[in-house]
């Protein structure tokens, strides 16, 4: 019996990882905030196959659909002409590049090789059994219920952070 | 019997048929590799997977189908209704009542080259608007139409935020588009597009918190459950519970779809057509398509959040045992959601579209703080009454009203930016738009307009004229309704018209004077059976014809007149030409006033140079020119002839009287001995 899960796993996956690479290799700024978008909703129907269908959803809303259209405000606006293309632009050293693939790798085998090797610290999040895994419901009862001291104060700080940004952009009256 | 297990099971019936052909075949050749072979394709076609798969693809089909068709039926619903609040008809030639007026465009778009303008970023200007379309069309996965609607096997817990997330994607792939377009009108409508899309995606997420808190869910299915109550016979739907929650709602949804009032991204005044200038045949069709795709599921979507979905009377019946709730739900659906689109159409009709500034405004300060007031309005009401405590509801009003003064405070000034030199009342503070005067009252006047009677007129099968009755109408060959005098409000129209001119053919005299006279050369002279060779009467071009009434004012008989038809089109030009038969269907509508009478030119001789060839004699249609004896005529008017020139036979005399000023003589006389006079002089022999 061919596991179509996996195999839809593989297919997502690929694509995430090309895209990613993509990111970094497009010439053209813009395609890479194409590639990123790309990336960000792969990263969205990983989610759904890992059946946490709100994540996915938020991700998608979130990331492919309001994020990337910020990142190309930020490009339009700085750049000075549409399609103004630079050839001759000093390309980033290959030792920095290679230095942060370096720490990048690192942390990535970090996250992965942790719970194999110190199980205990781990066991209770894997041994978590929802009522039926990654609902809404359930993450919403878990959000107001267990995490709710966490959910007041990152929502403080996101209203802080709205009332501080309010104020940068808010015009200076003129006296 | 969900939609998935209907599909499935004919799937299945066929399948299984088939199978059965193919076994008994494959039998009656009885050759081993073959069989083998048969068993093992069938197997794998008759497995689940493969079932499921077929399932789904002939499901997605099925539902593109009826929404291919269902949208031409949108877009005609919205020419008609809109040609109808402005007392126009709409489409009406194409199909009946214009149904198929929406294919025409398609074929037409069909038959148009796809051009890449050279300049453009090919790789995103090709695939961002097929992401879109694309996309678009994926919102109808997640939208149930009728009870157990499901196009997967079961239904989708995330149904509302599915539609969002898909929805969402659209502003980043117009945006792309508009760069990719390198134009910079392009580019503006792909700004203006993202940033007016991310705004209302915040107000439209909002005003949709407050039914789901309601209904307990994020599906569609289970929202729409949640509105079967009922109040009596009155549906206790939540466009009841959340009035405010349905109008921000509308608002926001049509903003999202960029429809007039809010269609700013493609406003084709100043940005040709915003960010779709640059796509050309099909892929514009299949662009504009997919707008009414979006308003479908934006109206899909308040039917199902806010009016009951497909509930409504008559959803128990069964016709021999087969419940028929779905398909009557079906047809609930449908109806509801053309409502909401005719409200729609509306609103179009009602509103010139706003300015940029004003959109935004209108988003950031009130929608967004009426959709959080909502929110914690139904948050309070439902703790106040499913009993969770006095404390929660102390700390929900709390936390609501602190919640409020921040909005308050966090509520930038209301004050518009004008350039210098712009009108503003005397600096003061722009005035709040006034929703009597800006919002209600335009949506009461074309509510008004609508019930009235269409002023176009159906132009070769309707008439304006003066009786009303039925005339035949002799170009093409139809019963012509003629419509009453002044119900379109200019009630002497006819009369002053100087329209089409008719011709009664006894009263002509052949004279020719028309033709003379017609400054477009357009009459002509033909022969007409019972008549004498030598007199033709006129047939008239109107093609050429320029109505200036000339004919009927010089006519001596008044046998050439002006009617007041003159819608004369037709679908040849030879069908303009009309001959004396045609001119004279015409005779019903002769006016009973003819033009009063004009100064005449009379003809005057020079009879020294006249040859006696007797032209003028035979050719004057009155026969007032008699031949008489020259030896006659020289006595009884006294002159002297030359006695040196040849003296003809006989000489034409002149009856005053008789003559009608038509010039045939001094056309015919090859030695211009006749001309004709300045107007009011008695005519005669020149001495």
């Amino acid at each position: 019996m061919i596991d179509f899960e996996l195999i839809s796993f593989i297919i997502i996956a690929s694509i995430m990882i090309i895209s990613a690479i993509m990111v970094l290799r497009s010439r053209e700024v813009v395609h890479s905030a194409m590639f990123l978008a790309l990336t960000f909703v792969m990263v969205g129907c990983t989610y759904i196959l890992l059946n946490a269908e709100y994540i996915a959803l938020v991700q998608i809303i979130i990331y492919a659909g309001a994020v990337t259209v910020l990142m190309l405000f930020a490009i339009m606006l700085t750049k000075r002409k549409i399609m103004d293309h630079h050839p001759d632009e000093k390309e980033v050293n290959t030792f920095f590049e290679l230095m942060a693939s370096c720490i990048l790798v690192f942390l990535i085998l970090i996250s992965i090789l942790a719970p194999v090797f110190c199980p205990e610290t781990y066991k209770e999040t894997f041994d978590r059994e929802l009522t039926s895994p990654g609902s809404t419901s359930d993450l919403g009862s878990l959000i107001v219920q267990e995490y709710m001291i966490p959910f007041i104060i990152v929502g403080i700080f996101l209203a802080v952070a709205i009332l501080g940004g309010v104020f940068l952009a808010r015009e200076k009256e003129e006296d | 019997m969900t939609f998935y297990e209907f599909i499935r099971g004919i799937i299945v019936a066929i399948l299984t048929w088939l199978g059965d052909g193919v076994t008994w075949i494959v039998l009656q050749i009885n050759w081993q590799p073959l069989t083998g072979f048969a068993g093992w394709v069938g197997g794998i076609i008759m497995s689940e997977p493969s079932i499921n798969l077929l399932t789904i693809l002939s499901g997605i089909i099925t539902v593109f189908l009826i929404i291919f068709i269902n949208l031409i039926m949108m877009m005609w619903f919205e020419l008609k209704l809109f040609a109808r609040f402005y007392h126009g008809r709409g489409p009406t030639e194409v199909g009946y009542a214009g149904l198929l007026q929406n294919i025409a465009h398609g074929i037409k778009l069909f038959m148009k080259e796809l051009i890449i303008p050279k300049k453009v970023d090919k790789w995103a200007y090709l695939i961002a608007p097929i992401i879109y379309i694309g996309t678009s069309f994926a919102v109808f996965v997640a939208i149930p139409w009728t009870e157990g609607f499901y196009l997967g096997r079961k239904d989708l817990a995330g149904g509302f935020l599915i539609v969002f997330a898909i929805f969402s994607m659209a502003p980043f792939l117009i945006f792309i588009s508009g760069w990719a377009s390198n134009n910079k009108f392009s580019l503006i409508g792909g700004i203006r597009s993202a940033t007016q899309m991310i705004s209302y995606e915040i107000p439209l997420l909002l005003s949709v918190v407050g039914v789901i808190l309601l209904a307990h869910s994020l599906s569609l299915t289970e929202i729409v459950g949640a509105q079967s109550q009922t109040l009596g016979i009155l549906p206790v739907w939540f466009l009841l519970l959340q009035p405010l929650g349905a109008l921000l709602f509308f608002t926001a949804a049509v903003a999202e779809l960029e429809r007039i009032p809010f269609d700013l991204p493609e406003a084709e005044a100043e940005l040709v057509e915003g960010w779709k200038t640059e796509y050309g045949g099909l892929r514009f069709g299949l662009i504009m398509f997919t707008e009414w795709a979006r308003a479908f599921a934006g109206c899909s979507l308040f039917v199902l959040l806010f009016l009951g979905g497909w509930q409504g009377p008559l959803m128990e019946t069964s016709l021999f045992g087969m419940d028929l709730g779905p398909i009557i739900g079906l047809v609930w659906f449908f109806i509801k959601v053309y409502i909401v689109f005719g409200v729609m159409v509306w609103v179009r009709a009602s509103f010139p579209r706003v300015r940029i500034d004003q959109l935004l405004r209108v988003c950031w300060n009130t929608l967004l703080p009426l959709g959080l007031i909502n929110i914690f309005l139904t948050v309070m009401v439902i703790t106040l009454l499913s009993g969770f405590g006095v404390t929660y509801a102390i700390g929900f009003a709390l936390g609501s009203f602190f919640l409020m003064v921040l909005l308050l405070f966090v509520r930038p000034e209301v004050e518009p930016l004008p350039p210098e030199g712009t009108l503003t009342s005397g600096g003061k503070k722009e005035r709040t738009p006034a929703l009597r005067t800006l919002v209600l009252k335009p949506l009461w006047v074309t509510m008004k307009h609508l019930f009235r009677r269409p002023a176009t007129l159906m132009y070769p099968y309707e008439t304006l004229k003066k009786p009303h009755t039925t005339a035949y109408y002799p170009v093409t060959k139809k019963i012509a309704r003629v419509y009453e005098d002044g119900v379109f409000g200019v009630p002497d129209i006819w009369r002053n018209y100087r329209g089409a001119i008719g011709l009664d053919v006894d009263a002509c005299i052949s004279c020719g004077l028309c033709g003379r006279i017609c400054p477009n050369r357009c009459i002509t002279y033909v022969e007409f059976p019972g008549r004498d060779k030598n007199k033709k009467v006129p047939r008239v071009d109107f093609g050429v014809c320029m109505f200036c009434g000339l004919c009927a004012e010089y006519c001596p008989k008044g046998c050439i007149f002006l009617t007041s038809e003159y819608d004369l089109s037709a679908f040849d030009r030879n069908d303009l030409i009309y001959g004396p038969e045609k001119l004279s269907m015409f005779r019903g509508l002769k006016p009973e006033t003819r033009f009063p009478e004009r100064a005449r030119e009379l003809p005057s001789w020079e009879i020294s140079k006249c040859i006696g060839c007797q032209l003028c004699s035979r050719r004057c249609p009155t026969g007032a020119i008699t031949m008489i004896d020259s030896a006659i005529y020289i006595e009884k008017y006294g002159i002297t002839w030359d006695e040196t020139k040849k003296r003809p036979k006989s000489l034409p005399e002149f009856t005053g009287d008789k003559c009608v000023s038509c010039g045939t003589c001094a056309e015919v006389c090859p030695r211009r001995v006749i001309t004709m006079d300045t107007p009011d002089s008695k005519g005669g022999i020149d001495k």
